[in-house]
């Protein structure tokens, strides 16, 4: 890996201001609170950042609904807390009002569009499911499986505790590849809102040892040809599409090792 | 790949993120206490 560390670092830091209000219809006060104002890990998932939030809305919600699950939702979309932060930022907002504008939830959980996360376990279960995944398409799983517990611990640790170093020292060693073939294959989801994602095959090199770009990727995989205006939004940036997927796999990946690339239409 | 084009506008696009995205908002508190990214320092 060529460790581009100012990129990397750019990459960890990024945040998003988000403004959470109680629903109405569980405040359990005769005025409106506050809300509250946070910024929140891109990187994360936010069952691990919002405890706080959660404590300052549990003084104002009814008895019965104390053990209720906390679910958040934007502009009347409930959020899949399975995705990384950044992403959903980047499909429900892409920054146009900031700070992000969420209400929080303790009733009526939507069971039809999202799944239930009952501890932060729940949360690092499906994180580490992911890198197994995303190492078996890079290097058939032969780094991940070879790796210790406390390895596993530790990028665990590294991401719930936002520690750059102590996730970067293990998560190097999934990021190895030699110049001249890259990884096996590219661990990608290609998101659109109101879908599920996009996830196929894809190499990082053509037979006849060229790089694979983003723009090769948007060819093969999107539906529809992208439109002027259309937005292809990866840790809320426009790349330019003629980066190579190596390079952005190994620099521009969340924690959990997938390129996520969300593709806003003009026309959404 | 430090002087390719495409690296140079990531760079530079990551840190306009920042600029619009989070030092506006740098009165906020921190989700994760003791994170490496906050500045830590005395009053």
């Amino acid at each position: 890996m060529a460790e581009d560390r100012e990129i990397l670092r750019e990459v960890w830091d990024g945040r998003v201001p988000v403004c959470v209000q109680l629903a109405s219809e569980d405040c359990n006060t005769l005025s409106a609170p506050d809300p509250y104002y946070l910024m929140v890990p891109r990187l994360s998932y936010f069952p691990l950042v919002m405890d706080k939030v959660r404590k300052h809305f549990l003084r104002l919600i009814s008895q019965d609904l104390q053990e209720a699950e906390m679910w958040l939702e934007s502009d009347g979309m409930p959020l899949k807390w399975h995705y990384p932060v950044g992403v959903l930022f980047d499909l429900h907002c892409g920054g146009a009002s900031l700070p992000w504008a969420l209400t929080a939830h303790f009733s009526h959980f939507p069971e039809q569009d999202l799944i239930r996360c009952p501890t932060r376990e729940v949360v690092e279960s499906h994180f580490m499911s992911s890198l197994k995944e995303a190492d078996g398409l890079k290097h058939r799983g032969q780094i991940i499986t070879n790796m210790q517990s406390k390895d596993h611990k530790q990028l665990w640790m590294g991401l719930c505790n936002d520690k750059f170093d102590q996730f970067w020292a293990i998560n190097r060693k999934l990021m190895e590849s030699t110049p001249e073939e890259g990884f096996k294959f590219i661990p990608f989801r290609l998101h659109c809102p109101f879908q599920a994602p996009i996830q196929r095959l894809i190499r990082p090199l053509t037979e006849d040892g060229r790089r694979v770009t983003l723009a090769d990727l948007l060819l093969e995989f999107l539906s529809v040809p992208s439109q002027e205006g259309d937005r292809v939004m990866i840790q809320g940036i426009e790349v330019p599409h003629d980066t190579p997927l190596q390079w952005l796999s190994e620099h521009l990946s969340h924690p959990d090792n997938f390129l996520h690339i969300c593709y806003i239409s003009v026309q959404s | 790949h430090s002087s390719e084009p495409w690296r140079v506008s990531v760079l530079q696009r990551l840190r306009q993120r920042h600029e619009d995205q989070i030092e506006p908002f740098s009165g906020y508190e921190e989700a994760v206490e003791g994170s490496s990214w906050a500045i830590s320092g005395q009053c």
